[in-house]
């Protein structure tokens, strides 16, 4: 039976652009307010509460895994409850969207699904989000001029390539004559089959620049 | 002109002899085609003061339902293309010829908003001379007077189409339509000082079938073109070698044998010892010049003779494989290997059904015979190959030149290529 330190939860919430949060450094005294795990996008901080295949056999332990979900709201701007995707279905929606709660479900193989979003509340003390250590805000922030950087690299290739394939330049050789330069413009998949790989459109396209 | 609208407003128009092929880019693999002829209703007769026709001309599908007495056709059904050409002066066939083309355009003209005219490419015979790029160019001026259904217009040759259509960049082309066979050598440009146009088509293999239908007997049925076609179709068999093929034939009639039906009737036509005529046919189309063929133009079967059409000669009576090597032979040494290597047949007169196994070694195809003439004048490594739907090479081309053609590309009278602009 999975178990939750099989799950790769930091995966899931890091592949959404989320950071892990150290819990230990966020300064809940209350132990009902400490999540398992707590993830920030920046502006927001998420707290998941991590539900085990094994414990959770009765109804109303799965109503009180709610309740404490709901709880910490009061430190977090969402929250989670994570479940075996087996529990998903003996669980009233409806509960979660009164509640503002998020329903994360995952499966024998561990894999991670949002069944229900959370609301997102915005009024919590902005203090306790964690600080960013100067050094990884620096970090942060060259890479982001990368990601511009590269974001205009990327926008120049794929103009570059819109235009390679109205004219895309082949120099091929044949063996049964001379060597022949065809361009090819641009052919639509539904074009009709006498127009597809037709070397005379990259000869006729240069008509009149020669 | 974007390559969005080239590819939704190109047209094509091939201005066959016997049919106009026509339509857009949209049409897919396959061309509208109607007769090339138009019909002019005579505005004096009894249904026209009953009915105030005042149709001047009459194209496409409607004929039929126009067509008056016998002897009024001769005078008002006009085909206006005599192998591929309209007379300068004969204001009647440009008449048909404008209104085909109007016929042609108006079927297809869209209703979308970014339509400003199509980009048409019309394709003319080869040796077509230069009046009638003139006035096809000037029919398009006025047809856009009074609506604008054309944009850009183009013209080009025929054969260079074939070549487009079959993506063979360096070839010749040897299409064989009804009335006569143009030779034609490309190298990215038709080579128009080596063409070789020959005076004989599918019309004169139908005149031997006549001639054979006429000594069997069936003299009514061989003055029917239609009857006559499907005959040649059905019992021509084009010969490997043709006195070694005659001479089995006549040996061993049986083996040879052949029955046509033809259809909804009950005529049946056998050829029953007579049946080495069949390579007559297939031989008469590829090479007329055996003694065997002199008897029947003793007895009236026109022979293919020699025409002066603008500055072209016509040879009636060169053997295919002949035109290939004069046509060749005109251009550049050292492009000659590679137009053997790929030989293009393109039109109805390659159109032959493919020989029993039986007669293996007796009969043959196209391509083949186009080989051994070749083979017999020393001409060894060639590629031949029948065009696929031969009848919609042309407009499949004129597409595609329509299309790739840069529209900034002016018209040039020195190249004969380019877009006149219609803005």
């Amino acid at each position: 039976m999975i178990k939750s330190n099989d799950l790769r939860v930091d995966e899931y919430f890091q592949s959404r652009g989320m950071q892990p949060l150290d819990i230990s450094s966020l300064g809940l005294e209350k132990d009902n307010l400490k999540p398992d795990i707590a993830f920030t996008d920046s502006n927001n901080r998420i707290f998941v509460k991590i539900i085990d295949s094994g414990p959770l056999n009765e109804r109303s332990a799965l109503l009180d895994a709610v309740m404490k979900s709901v709880d910490f709201l009061k430190e977090a701007n969402a929250a989670y409850l994570l479940l075996p995707k087996l529990y998903a279905s003996i669980i009233d929606g409806k509960l979660f969207y009164n509640h503002g709660v998020g329903l994360l479900t995952y499966d024998k193989r561990g894999a991670i699904q949002e069944i229900i979003k959370p609301k997102i509340f915005s009024q919590i003390n902005k203090e306790n989000l964690v600080k960013m250590p100067e050094e990884t805000l620096i970090e942060i922030n060259n890479l982001n001029k990368r990601i511009r950087s590269l974001e205009q690299d990327f926008s120049k290739l794929k103009e570059e390539l819109d235009e390679l394939r109205v004219k895309k330049v082949n120099i091929e050789t044949n063996e049964d004559g001379p060597k022949s330069y065809s361009l090819n413009a641009e052919i639509h998949d539904d074009a009709p089959e006498f127009m597809k790989d037709n070397p005379w459109i990259g000869i006729l396209s240069k008509r009149g620049k020669d | 002109m974007s390559l969005d609208y080239k590819q939704k407003y190109s047209f094509g128009a091939d201005y066959g002899t016997s049919f106009f092929k026509f339509g857009s880019i949209l049409c897919g693999e396959e061309p509208k085609m109607i007769e090339n002829r138009g019909y002019f209703p005579r505005n004096d007769n009894i249904m026209h003061n009953a009915f105030g026709e005042t149709k001047d001309i009459v194209v496409g599908d409607e004929v039929p339902l126009y067509l008056q007495a016998k002897e009024d056709l001769t005078e008002n059904l006009i085909y206006p293309m005599k192998n591929g050409i309209v007379e300068k002066n004969n204001s009647r066939a440009w008449d048909v010829v404008k209104a085909i083309s109007l016929y042609g355009l108006e079927a297809f003209e869209p209703t979308d908003n970014d339509f400003e005219g199509f980009n048409i490419v019309a394709s003319l015979s080869s040796i077509a001379p230069r009046y009638m790029y003139e006035k096809i160019f000037q029919i398009y001026k006025e047809i856009n007077e009074r609506r604008k259904l054309i944009k850009a217009a183009t013209v080009i040759s025929q054969p260079l189409s074939v070549a487009i259509a079959h993506k063979v960049t360096t070839c010749t082309v040897i299409e064989s339509g009804h009335g006569n066979t143009q030779v034609c050598p490309i190298s990215h440009y038709p080579i128009r000082n080596a063409i070789v146009p020959i005076n004989r088509g599918g019309g004169d293999a139908n005149s031997i079938t006549a001639e054979i239908l006429k000594d069997l007997g069936y003299s009514d049925l061989a003055r029917e073109e239609a009857f006559v076609t499907r005959a040649k179709e059905k019992l021509g068999l084009i010969p490997v070698d043709f006195e070694k093929s005659v001479a089995k034939a006549k040996k061993h009639p049986k083996k040879f044998k052949n029955k046509f039906k033809i259809p909804g009737t009950r005529i049946v036509v056998e050829l029953e010892e007579n049946t080495w005529t069949r390579f007559l046919i297939g031989e008469y189309v590829f090479d007329p010049n055996h003694e065997l063929f002199t008897s029947y133009f003793k007895r009236g079967l026109p022979k293919p003779k020699d025409i002066r059409i603008g500055d072209l000669l016509f040879k009636g009576m060169l053997d295919f494989g002949e035109a290939i090597i004069e046509a060749v032979e005109r251009c550049p040494v050292e492009l000659q290997p590679h137009l053997y290597r790929n030989i293009l047949l393109s039109g109805g007169n390659f159109c032959w059904e493919q020989p029993s196994m039986q007669l293996k070694g007796l009969a043959t195809s196209a391509n083949s015979k186009i080989k051994l003439l070749l083979r017999k004048k020393g001409i060894t490594n060639v590629n031949i190959s029948m065009t696929n739907e031969p009848q919609y090479s042309v407009w499949r081309g004129t597409i595609i030149y329509g299309y790739a053609v840069p529209e900034n590309y002016n018209w040039s009278w020195e190249q004969l290529e380019g877009w006149i602009s219609f803005d």
